[in-house]
């Protein structure tokens, strides 16, 4: 303290005290003291209110309150004086729960001497100073968590509107086109009445367009996604011949106005998968009507699908012109700034070669193109077989690139003698429970494991989500309850780099164990 | 009005949506199978015509005006007497939350729109059996149509 003089309030009742109080403050050497004495709390706050005081020696022994009770009794009006308490008890207790009752320091008073007086002031001073700053500093910690959570609690209100937004956006439009293309379609087949050849291609041109606009909806409601970093997706085992047979219907149309043929090529051999069905349907279409634009009447499109190592590698072929070695090197460098320029695509080429490629990416796979001018192009894709091993290898090797990151596996279980049919309502469930980013793989038919990109602090919170939600899902169930399902963390990784071996043979062992049960 | 014994036995689906063009066309889908198409054009419509006709299969759109999709669905599954009538939600909506709803609703089958017409006769066929119009039969079957709907 630099100041001069030293305001100090005692608050004594008796006489002598004070007095002896006074003297050892007198004779404290270089510091001045100013005193003022009082008798009782009343007087000491009559006084505060009319003064600044810098410290306060206090005498827990008062005619109206005694012990503690005088000190919680002055702390209640005040909050900021530096307090010493001058006590004739010698009682060590009391001495320490005056401290915790934020008085800065406690005195005998058959200890009191000049020095010892002056040090205690001293100190109580400067503590209460630190106990002030910390108690601002603090207030302001607080007042920014408030503001914080204030401006997240509106960030997360901003993703829902924007999310919902978009989303009734494409639903308005896609009312009106739904109607045109059905109407179009039940005058082409003909269910309105017989056309003539040539009305028929008149029509179909009209529907084949009209597929066109729905998926101009598709590719701007991903874009829009995407750009926003919301562009999940939702990985489960599918076939690829079922993803492939649900886009045929619109490409064979589009293959016919065009006066193309379109060739669909599956091997026997290729396994399931583990993709989000719907995205992997986008870039097919995306793809091949990519390959149709380019190619001449007459022309045929293969997409073909054949098993490569531990993927089923997908590719659209056509027999068009081909893109010249220039042009590939665009569209190669098109691939690989998308991460970070998805706005600037395209003429000619359209959004869809952007999209195709994220939306391969978000289901573990690669994108490639070769091409021969003169002989045609092929836009080829993997997509992961649906082996748990070799699809968290995938992930672990995307993830990678990002370098940090966490990783938190969640075993969930149900009981083992629950029926085959609830067993599987319960997978549906986990399906739909699981967010963009994680991986989810049944190894047995009551045991799954969630592979979660998160901190095991997060985790706990999905897993605590994830029991309120099937309470909710049962409490809406008509055909009676899904079981418990047991949650349970089984471990944590931080270093994604350094523990993906660690990490796979986990994922390996929790697999063989389980395989071993079921077997 | 003066049932044909075709129609007593014949398949009954009821299409709530709030575009009477999406039902009329749906409808005019299922003119070559023995079906009688009932037309709501919202959710509490759709509701009291399941109540009072116990269709055979619901088709309903999600986003209505005077009671959603989810009312309709939620409020039939919960009702002893309808909860067995199997349901297909068509609806524009793409967001992976309105298919995670509707399924824990308890609905049979989700359909984007536009739906694949042939995607929705096979949807329909998981659950009803469809018989096609027999030759001849065309013009009787699309009168006592005509009259059904008046009705």
């Amino acid at each position: 303290m630099e100041r001069v003089v030293i305001k100090v309030l005692i608050i004594d009742d008796d006489p002598e005290d004070a007095h002896l109080a006074a003297i050892a403050l007198r004779n404290a050497g270089p510091q001045r003291y100013e005193l003022k004495r009082v008798t009782s709390l009343d007087e000491a706050f009559k006084a505060i209110r009319t003064d600044a005081f810098d410290v306060a020696l206090l005498d827990l022994g008062l005619q109206r309150s005694q012990g503690l009770e005088t000190l919680r009794a002055f702390r209640k009006r005040n909050k900021t004086i530096p307090v010493v308490i001058l006590s004739g008890l010698e009682d060590e207790a009391i001495a320490i729960q005056s401290l915790e009752g934020h008085a800065q320091d406690y005195l005998f008073k058959s200890d009191v001497d000049s020095s010892s007086l002056s040090r205690a002031i001293r100190y109580a001073i400067q503590r209460q100073a630190s106990v002030m700053e910390v108690r601002s500093l603090l207030a302001r910690v607080e007042e920014n968590e408030e503001v914080l959570l204030r401006k997240n609690e509106r960030l997360k209100r901003l993703y829902e509107t924007v999310h919902t937004f978009v989303d009734n956006v494409s639903h308005e439009f896609r009312t009106p086109l739904t109607v045109v293309k059905e109407y179009v379609s039940l005058v082409r087949d003909g269910t309105m009445g017989e056309i003539d050849p040539e009305q028929e291609r008149f029509l179909s041109i009209a529907e084949d367009r009209a597929d066109d606009l729905n998926t101009m909806v598709d590719d701007m409601l991903d874009m829009s996604k995407m750009e926003a970093g919301l562009l999940g997706v939702c990985r489960k085992d599918h076939s690829i011949q079922k993803i492939v047979d649900r886009v045929v219907p619109s490409l064979s149309r589009k293959a016919e106005v065009k006066e193309l043929t379109l060739r669909i090529q599956i091997d026997e051999d290729v396994r399931d998968v583990y993709c989000d069905g719907e995205k992997i349907e986008r870039v097919l279409i995306n793809l091949a009507v990519n390959a149709m634009k380019f190619t001449k009447p007459g022309g045929s499109v293969t997409i073909a699908a054949q098993k490569q190592d531990s993927d089923v590698l997908v590719s659209i072929t056509d027999d068009g012109p081909g893109i010249s070695k220039d042009n590939l090197k665009t569209i190669f460098a098109r691939f690989e700034q998308v991460e970070n320029e998805v706005r600037r695509s395209t003429k000619g080429f359209g959004l869809g070669l952007s999209i195709a490629k994220e939306l391969v990416g978000l289901n573990l796979g690669q994108i490639n193109v070769e091409s021969e001018v003169g002989v045609g192009s092929t836009f080829s894709f993997t997509i992961p077989e649906s082996d748990p091993r070799y699809v968290t290898q995938r992930y672990l090797a995307q993830m990678g690139r990002s370098r940090k990151g966490f990783l938190t596996m969640v075993v969930a279980q149900i009981d083992p003698l629950v029926s085959a049919e609830l067993a599987d309502e319960v997978d549906v469930f986990l399906g739909y429970l699981v967010r963009g980013n994680d991986l989810a793989f049944r190894t047995s038919q009551n045991v799954w494991i969630l592979l979660l990109p998160e901190p095991e602090s997060e985790a706990k919170q999905f897993t605590a989500r994830a029991t309120l939600e099937l309470e909710s899902t049962n409490r809406n169930r008509p055909r009676g309850p899904l079981p418990a399902v047991k949650f349970k963390i089984d471990d944590s990784w931080s270093d994604l780099r350094l523990t993906s071996e660690e990490i796979l043979a986990r994922v390996h062992s929790h697999i063989s164990r389980n395989e071993m049960i079921y077997a | 009005m003066s049932k044909t014994p075709q129609l007593e036995n014949e398949v009954k689906i009821l299409c709530i949506d709030d575009d009477p063009d999406v039902t009329r066309s749906i409808e005019l889908r299922l003119r070559e199978y023995q079906v009688t198409v009932l037309r709501a054009f919202h959710g509490m419509q759709g509701f009291w015509m399941a109540m009072s006709e116990f269709p055979d299969l619901i088709i309903t759109d999600v986003v209505m005006p005077q009671g959603t999709g989810d009312y309709v669905v939620e409020t039939l599954k919960r009702n002893s007497e309808t909860c067995h009538i199997p349901i297909i939600v068509l609806s524009g909506q793409r967001g992976a939350d309105t298919k995670k709803r509707m399924r824990s609703l308890g609905v049979e089958a989700y359909l984007d729109k536009p739906c694949d017409p042939d995607e929705l006769i096979s949807t329909i066929e998981k659950h009803v059996t469809l018989k096609a119009v027999e030759v001849g039969d065309e013009e009787l079957h699309a009168v006592a149509h005509e009259s059904h709907r008046v009705s």
